[in-house]
């Protein structure tokens, strides 16, 4: 019970996907197993996307391509557009799985109160200049950034920005801040314009901050 | 926040750009890019520069895309 790529998806299959009766059936089954192979070789090397993920993600995802099924517009392949729903849909459990049992508030634990501000460089940034005059202007930009994440930004802003600079999901952490992904995103893209502005309103051009992310030339 | 955050944020305001599509209108687009992409020929369009543009921004949705195309590349 299998189908070739290039049957999946066709005007046929699809309509027997969408009819009911006994052919539906099969056609569902081709799908599941479809994308079961897809997840194995896209989740490949994930070592938290076991069988038993994989198999209930497939599953899942299947059930969710049915329901949805009427959206598909044929701008993609069926393959590409279902891959890309299972994928995601995957990637989405595995990232809430990851950050389920973390606190935000234990995560950020460090806080924004400047005490350990540039202690220490990282040895790839040291590497890269031992020009003291480098370094100098280096903490300068560093310690005006600290500055205007305070005063430029909202609580929730900076929040957010550190979290997802630091590593958390958006999904979980969306979760956690009681909102969705989407305004998440337009929470933090508003927050990096206001730090790009209040750099350039510092005197901090865009070149300057090249110069410390990518080293002296 | 510690000096790598920092730097991260430093990076991060360079890869901002005025209008970013959010990672949902992405997904919205995913499936007509990672065709193009897979066949060598994203069109010019300026949906298909922002989404782009926002895989250079976003790990998470980068991170998919590649797992995507991996997917599809086994499959074909």
């Amino acid at each position: 019970m299998s189908a070739s790529v290039e049957v999946l998806g066709s005007p046929e299959w699809l309509a027997a996907l969408k009819d009911s009766g006994p052919e539906r059936e099969l056609r569902i089954e081709e799908l599941r197993r479809f994308l079961l192979v897809a997840l194995r070789a896209g989740l490949a090397g994930n070592a938290a996307a076991g069988d038993a993920f994989i198999e209930d993600v497939a599953q899942d995802a299947t059930l969710r391509i049915l329901e949805r099924i009427d959206s598909f517009q044929g701008r993609s392949r069926f393959t590409t557009w279902a891959t890309t729903i299972a994928i995601r849909l995957a990637f989405t459990e595995l990232r809430r799985a990851r950050w389920r049992d973390v606190s935000l508030d234990q995560f950020l634990a460090s806080g924004l109160d400047g005490a350990t501000l540039l202690q220490s460089d990282s040895p790839e940034t040291a590497a890269r200049s031992d020009n003291p005059g480098h370094q100098a202007h280096r903490r300068g930009v560093m310690e005006v950034l600290q500055r205007v994440m305070l005063t430029d930004l909202t609580d929730r802003q900076r929040i957010a920005l550190e979290a997802e600079l630091e590593g958390m999901n958006q999904v979980p952490l969306a979760e956690k801040l009681g909102t969705n992904p989407n305004a998440l995103y337009k929470l933090v893209h508003d927050a990096r314009k206001r730090l790009r502005a209040a750099l350039e309103r510092e005197g901090i051009t865009l070149d300057d901050v090249r110069e410390i992310v990518f080293g002296a030339s | 926040m510690n000096s790598y955050s920092l730097q991260r944020t430093l990076e991060s305001i360079l890869r901002t750009r005025e209008h970013e599509l959010t990672c949902e209108e992405v997904a919205r687009l995913l499936d007509r890019y990672v065709d193009q992409r897979l066949a060598g020929a994203v069109d010019d369009s300026p949906e298909m520069r922002l989404v782009e543009e926002h895989h250079q921004i976003c790990p998470e949705c980068r991170e998919e895309y590649e797992a995507i195309v991996r997917a599809l590349r086994n499959c074909d």
